[in-house]
């Protein structure tokens, strides 16, 4: 290890540093070059480069708190780990409209979910009861309802239309739609309570500010 | 400037070798090869390995950012409140619109800074229609009125015989983040598909 520790201080006039210096290097390239690991105890400071490519150009930059040695490794995001996560699903052979509560075993303290992408194909399991879609011989024309929601500490998916029906029990639906995993961590999420605003019967409204802290 | 020369000159005292690990400054106990027991400023840094993030890391790594005003290297954590997260996600419920109708709804959320984004809008009651046999599609969406971001919802053509709920998921992104173009129409010309003649992602 010791070995290792080769430095060299060419100072000139004293104090200031006009030559390159390295730590573990006997040839530094740059003007501080140190062939191992640096720990900064408070902040550092860069002067900015903006990076102007391709995307596939730079990785993101993260940090580790809870590193070892010393906490707040600084690590790359690459493909395996990122912050936004899509699952896309393909649910078949649901009774009639109504998927009520599909699990995702996601748990809800650490992530939001969203689902997007929202496709549904008819289908029936007897031939001779056709699934020609949402069923009403009334003036009710129900309403479609596609949502998550947090029950059991995970998400659920909830799509249908809750007061209507296909037109024959046999009726199936296959639902396409794609789930995207929201880390807390990364997404700031906020409580339904500070954005429920009442239009008191009108069509328009203003919330008044912006949300804070976004 | 000066008084900064004198600082270096003050932290030069406290360069310390530890045989067993490297090179402190301002500290007797170097933990790494180079050990700053202060502030670290550069013109640039280049890392020769930066180590992807791994299992054990994956559940609990925070994203960088830089400082634009005075070049620091922070970390974010939006479940530190009143700390931003690379978006927000907010689900606007709408009580007791007109109807099914919500035409504006202004969130105060300004269009210069955010772009918003509706994941995902549902009402909660049933539509009626005076005449069978119609249907409306469900549409919603955010316009930018007066440099500001309004949701809007409606049935088009139908209505609800009470005052319903509308619930929107949105996701708010900061411009630093996320790139919004301007809106692009195409006609397709009677027919049922067709084609983006310049697409705008560009290799």
């Amino acid at each position: 290890m010791k070995n290792y520790l080769i430095i060299l201080l060419p100072m000139v006039s004293g104090i200031l540093f006009s030559q390159n210096v390295g730590i573990g290097t006997i040839s530094p390239t740059e003007m501080l070059e140190v062939n191992g690991s640096v720990a900064v105890g408070t902040s550092v400071y860069v002067n900015p480069n903006t990076y102007t490519a391709t995307p596939s150009g730079f990785d993101v930059l993260a940090v580790d708190p809870q590193s070892a040695i010393v906490n707040g490794k600084v690590m790359k995001v690459e493909t395996l780990y990122t912050p936004i996560i899509i699952q896309p699903y393909s649910i078949s052979n649901i009774y009639r409209d109504d998927l009520n509560n599909l699990d995702l075993q996601i748990p809800s303290d650490k992530y939001m979910v969203a689902i997007t992408n929202f496709e549904a194909v008819p289908s029936t399991s007897n031939s001779s009861q056709p699934n020609s879609g949402i069923y009403s011989n009334t003036t009710v024309k129900g309403h479609f309802v596609i949502r998550t929601f947090e029950s059991g500490g995970t998400w659920r998916v909830n799509i249908g239309y809750p007061t209507l029906n296909t037109q024959y029990t046999s009726g199936r639906y296959t639902y396409n739609f794609d789930v995207i995993l929201l880390s807390k961590r990364f997404f700031k999420v906020l409580n339904e309570s500070v954005t429920t605003y009442n239009l008191n019967g009108d069509i328009s409204g203003d919330a008044g500010t912006a949300p804070s802290g976004i | 400037m000066r008084d900064k020369f004198y600082l270096s000159l003050a932290a030069l005292f406290f360069i310390t070798t530890n045989a067993q690990v490297g090179i402190g400054i301002n500290t007797a106990k170097p933990r790494t090869d180079l050990d700053v027991n202060g502030s670290f400023k550069s013109n640039n840094i280049i890392a020769g390995t930066v180590d992807q993030i791994g299992l054990e890391e994956k559940d609990r790594y925070l994203l960088l950012t830089q400082n634009t005003s005075d070049n620091s290297i922070k970390k974010i954590d939006p479940r530190v409140a009143g700390s931003p997260g690379i978006a927000t996600i907010a689900t606007y419920k709408l009580t007791n619109v007109g109807g099914d109708w919500v035409e504006q709804f202004n969130t105060r959320i300004n269009t210069t800074d955010f772009a918003v984004v509706i994941l995902s809008a549902y009402f909660d009651r049933d539509l009626s229609l005076g005449t069978s046999g119609i249907l409306a599609m469900p549409s919603f969406g955010v316009r930018n009125i007066g440099g500001f971001w309004n949701l809007y919802a409606d049935y088009s053509g139908m209505s609800s015989l009470t005052n319903g709920t509308w619930t929107f998921v949105c996701a708010i992104y900061p411009k630093n983040y996320v790139k919004l173009f301007g809106e692009r129409t195409k006609s397709l010309g009677n027919t049922s598909s067709g084609t983006e003649a310049t697409p705008i992602l560009n290799p």
